[in-house]
């Protein structure tokens, strides 16, 4: 007891254990950086590789939802994923004024389909986005993603199921012969392609989160839309669209 | 225990008792930094794609080297969690868990002062969300709680159940 701990003893033990988590942080971050940035890599197919809606404003960009705006019309962009709240939440807001605007064609909408809270088994936001450009071909993308809102689940990260997707389309007003192409797009997974190209180009544009809506190219300020006190205010939001004010 | 012997050589009152009431303070402090270190990280692993969207809404650091950071953020998280709760290497790790959770406090704090509406991301979850549902004061006095947990550990790493007393072991 009173002779000094054995050589063998604890010093060596913790300098090992301190080396062999040493490591496993090296092993375990390079790890890291490496699964994830596979991850950011993996969706950008090659332009020309894959089918691209007609809506579409280029291989990579998002769908434009009027296609009869007047040409000196500013551009709306919105960048969402259907699994996303927000995104939900600030669609129920300003829905209304957006609907407003294309019908006066004093805007050009274009929905940039994300796909980034897919994770894992969960790849709702994909499949919705896939069947959404599949509704723009029917011209009917607008009213789908009307739908797709209204049906997304409470619970973030449930998805959506196969029948509910089709659900939305029917909601949207696909029917006859427009559903059995659209049924035919989706069950070829036609735009799945466009769909990653799209999610690859919007992180290239510096997209940092969603819901993020771009007014003539410039990020719109969206910190007054939803109020920490009060009703929603979307006029926070159409003042700052040139062709709204009067 | 055969850990007595060093709980006299460590600690300056408890030489009667098993235990001295800071050495208490440290377990818990290690159980709730160490946790929810652990706990952050092991939420946010599974999507290392959110992790680094979340860590690019704060539009501090360059748009690559933050989406390096989400990827590599939960894999330190986790192991510094793991090794806190187990009371390893306590001091360094409690240092490692205060600096994370003071650049947290910075960068909360800092998205909050340029008027940002994210969620902190701290676990799981994360970029731009509704004015309204900004928690910046609440992310901010949690993220205190761990620091100070963590500021306790590195000048008092001595507590109780930890391994590192363990691998002390009985040197009288």
């Amino acid at each position: 007891m009173s002779t000094p701990a054995p050589a063998t003893g604890s010093p060596r033990v913790k300098a090992l254990l301190g080396a062999l988590i040493a490591l496993l942080l090296l092993v375990g971050v390079g790890g890291a950086l490496v699964v994830g940035n596979r991850g950011q890599q993996a969706p950008a197919p090659e332009a020309g590789t894959y089918a691209v809606p007609a809506a579409a404003t280029s291989p990579s960009g998002g769908l434009l939802v009027n296609r009869d705006a007047s040409a000196s019309a500013p551009t709306i962009d919105i960048y969402l994923d259907f699994q996303c709240p927000w995104c939900k939440r600030f669609h129920d807001t300003l829905d209304p004024g957006l609907t407003k605007l294309m019908s006066a064609k004093s805007a050009k909408v274009v929905l940039h389909l994300k796909t980034f809270l897919d994770s894992g088994d969960n790849d709702s936001s994909a499949r919705v986005a896939r069947a959404a450009a599949c509704a723009a071909d029917a011209g009917r993308l607008w009213q789908f993603q009307d739908a797709a809102f209204a049906g997304q689940p409470a619970q973030e990260g449930t998805g959506f199921t196969d029948a509910q997707i089709q659900q939305f389309a029917a909601t949207a007003g696909i029917t006859g012969e427009s559903a059995a192409t659209w049924k035919t797009c989706v069950a070829d997974g036609r735009y799945s392609g466009y769909i990653e190209a799209v999610e690859a180009q919007s992180t290239r544009d510096g997209i940092r989160g969603t819901p993020t809506y771009r007014i003539a190219g410039k990020d719109a300020d969206l910190t007054q839309v939803l109020p920490q006190d009060g009703p929603p205010n979307p006029q926070a939001f159409f003042a700052q669209v040139p062709a709204a004010r009067s | 225990m055969s850990s007595q012997a060093s709980v006299q050589e460590r600690t300056k009152s408890g030489a009667r008792s098993r235990f001295t009431w800071p050495e208490v303070v440290g377990l818990v402090a290690r159980l709730v930094l160490g946790g929810a270190l652990l706990v952050a990280g092991a939420l946010k692993i599974g999507s290392p794609i959110v992790a680094a969207r979340a860590v690019q809404a704060y539009q501090i650091l360059p748009f690559e080297v933050a989406a390096y950071v989400g990827y590599a953020l939960p894999v330190l998280e986790i192991i510094v969690g793991l090794l806190l709760v187990i009371g390893l290497f306590t001091r360094p790790m409690a240092l490692v868990g205060l600096l994370l959770m003071v650049a947290f406090i910075i960068g909360i704090a800092s998205a909050w002062a340029r008027g940002l509406s994210i969620d902190c991301g701290c676990f799981g979850g994360g970029g731009t969300i509704g004015a309204t549902e900004t928690k910046y004061p609440q992310e901010i006095a949690r993220d205190a709680l761990f620091a100070l947990c963590g500021l306790w550990l590195v000048v008092r790493p001595s507590s109780l159940f930890s391994l590192d007393r363990r691998l002390a072991g009985p040197t009288a």
